[in-house]
């Protein structure tokens, strides 16, 4: 199966300061992929890179498997891009706006958009400077959606709207993506905004990867366990520990690990979803692939 | 495009279409009454005849009426010519400034730039329709001020007036595009409205001073008349004179200074009781049996090199607008991702 996005040790460096280092991707077509890292962490960047307005410092990126850069047209015509705090023309009517991206794009599927904009009672001849937070974000999303595209990339879509309109453009996303069966791409810094829905997760965090996976693959490979502090020391020999957190004797751990844990010593439990993505964000240095050295001496 | 473009920048060519009328309208208003009045004095006549009709009271009675009357008062006319000055500026820092600019700071190049129009087309389109509009207005002003201009240039400005030059001829219009993409350029490298604003301001005003004061008067280089004492010949009416000075020739025709001698043993020649021109008469006859001549020596660019002056300047910053489209197209293709 194609890739939608590919990343071989990408970089991107402003001055001094790399926004993003030694990125190695692939995001797999079909899934709704939740990036998922704190402030500043790169996601912006990768996406920007994804999206061919930025270019690379090193590295490469394909993106529906060519360069965004070079084949422009023909990798941005079949996406749909939802940029951080949606920007629209704010002097521009609602129906403007859907006459400009008819006119920016071979594709438009311009009666889709009305249906639904009616449906959300969103009137066409308001000004979008002066439609809510919530509305702005819900058009954003029709506009990506009018060019009928296969991939729907989302930054930070939530960031800056209240909980309500959080919820309605949650509720407007998910009912389009079960619709046209797309694969999408959504940053956030906030791991319950994405847990709902997504079933791909990226853990960017320090300008660098630490997790590209299914959310099905990292429930079942991290563990909760729960047992005696004394014995840490021991299960640390053959497991990856991410997290320790510790009440007297009684200790919980946060473990990585590809086999089924039978000591009894443990009573094993379900990981939640945020507890992985946030012991992963808490720890930049740690990542699926570093040795158990260095979790021993974080232990001892 | 096409409509992208009207929807994008309608607020600004709306208003530059008003002002465009605006002075078309007084150029036409004005344009009669002094007709009018250039007729009613004779002076029409005048330069039906393709007479030198500077100096005569015809002249002077038209100069008057397009100072003091035509306008309203003087006031109104200098205010018209600084406006007219002023705007192929107004051009460049509120339509070509905010171009790109604008799209950066709201962030919505980020929703421009990922449709299926690439980004280097976007910008050729948005700069070949914005550039095409205002030529065709500059164009249309231009032809108004040929018509208006007849009567006025002979009275007042003559040809190389600074306003006859610089607004009222086929340069206006080179000014007025390399302004514009003086903007859009600076907008598109600074990436924010008013320090592009700012920048192009005073980048097009250091310019227009810079070539104006400095190398304009000598795109070619300029003639040089050495006229005798008491002869009657002069540089072409209208010609743009560059200096006029005295100087003493000796035999051979050379510059050279007075011996003080000379000067000494000429002055005592000279009796109270003459005239002026007897005073200059018998000194010059005294300067010449000493082997020395007065002369005026006047440099001069003749007037039949102003269209071409115009094509030199229109050349220069046609260039200049080539250059700065070449860099912003590079920006925004290459350098900016």
């Amino acid at each position: 199966m194609v890739n939608v996005l590919e990343a071989s040790s990408l970089g991107k460096r402003y001055g001094h300061k790399w926004a993003l280092r030694d990125c190695t991707l692939q995001i797999p077509t079909g899934y709704i992929v939740g990036l998922v890292g704190p402030n500043g962490a790169g996601k912006t960047t990768l996406l920007h890179l994804a999206m061919g307005l930025l270019k690379p410092t090193q590295g490469t990126i394909r993106t529906l498997g060519a360069d965004p850069v070079k084949n422009a047209r023909q990798v941005l015509s079949r996406i749909g891009f939802v940029s951080q705090e949606h920007p629209l023309y704010k002097t521009f009517t609602v129906k403007d706006m859907l006459t400009w991206g008819g006119k920016m794009n071979l594709r438009w599927s311009e009666d889709m958009a009305l249906k639904r904009l009616e449906h959300l009672g969103i009137p066409l001849r308001q000004q979008t400077g002066r439609l809510s937070g919530g509305q702005q974000a819900q058009l954003a999303l029709l506009l990506a959606l009018a060019k009928q595209p296969e991939l729907l990339v989302l930054d930070e879509p939530m960031a800056s709207l209240d909980p309500l309109a959080r919820h309605e453009f949650q509720l407007l996303l998910k009912d389009v993506v079960v619709e046209y069966g797309l694969t999408v791409i959504i940053s956030s810094h906030i791991v319950s905004d994405l847990e709902r829905f997504c079933d791909y997760l990226v853990i960017l965090s320090a300008s660098r990867v630490q997790i590209s996976s299914t959310v099905d693959q990292l429930l079942q490979s991290h563990k909760l366990l729960i047992g005696s502090y004394e014995k840490a020391k021991t299960i640390a020999q053959t497991q990856t520990i991410l997290q320790t957190r510790r009440n007297a004797e009684q200790c919980t751990l946060l473990v990585q690990t590809q086999n089924l844990i039978v000591d009894p010593a443990w009573n094993v439990q379900a990981a939640s979803l945020e507890d992985i993505v946030l012991a992963y964000l808490a720890q930049p240095t740690v990542s699926m692939q570093n040795n158990k050295e260095e979790q021993l001496e974080a232990i001892q | 495009m096409i409509w992208t473009t009207w929807r994008q920048h309608r607020t600004e060519l709306l208003i530059t279409g008003t002002v465009l009328l605006l002075v078309l309208l007084i150029l036409l208003m004005t344009g009669i009454t002094i007709a009018g009045e250039s007729s009613r004095t004779g002076f029409a006549a005048c330069l039906a005849r393709q007479a030198d009709c500077s100096l005569s009271p015809a002249q002077s009675a038209v100069e008057n009426f397009i100072q003091n009357q035509a306008f309203g008062n003087s006031t109104f006319y200098t205010l018209f010519q600084l406006a007219l000055l002023a705007l192929p500026l107004a051009v460049g820092m509120f339509v070509g400034a905010h171009m790109v600019a604008r799209e950066y700071e709201e962030g919505t190049y980020r929703l421009a730039w990922t449709q299926s129009i690439s980004r280097s087309r976007w910008l050729l389109v948005k700069v070949a329709l914005l550039m095409g509009l205002l030529l065709v207005a500059s164009g249309i002003l231009c032809a108004a001020f040929s018509w208006w201009k007849i009567p006025v240039v002979a009275a007042t400005s003559g040809l190389w007036g600074s306003t006859n030059y610089d607004v009222w001829s086929i340069v206006a219009i080179p000014y007025t595009l390399f302004s514009l993409m003086l903007g859009i350029c600076t907008g598109t490298l600074v990436r924010k409205t008013v320090p592009a604003m700012a920048i192009t301001l005073v980048v097009f005003v250091i310019l227009r001073v810079v070539i104006e004061v400095f190398w304009r008067s000598y795109f070619l280089p300029p003639l040089v008349m050495t006229i005798p004492v008491n002869s009657t010949i002069a540089p072409p009416p209208q010609a743009l004179v560059l200096s006029d000075t005295q100087e003493i020739l000796d035999r051979r025709g050379n510059q050279t200074s007075l011996p003080s001698s000379v000067k000494d043993s000429c002055s005592a020649q000279i009796s109270r009781d003459e005239t002026p021109q007897e005073v200059s008469d018998t000194y010059n006859q005294c300067l010449a049996m000493h082997g020395f001549q007065f002369v005026t020596v006047v440099v001069y660019q003749p007037p039949d090199r102003f269209w071409l002056f115009q094509a030199i300047e229109s050349g220069i910053y046609l260039c200049l607008t080539a250059f700065l489209f070449a860099l912003t197209f590079w920006w925004v293709k290459y350098r900016f991702i």
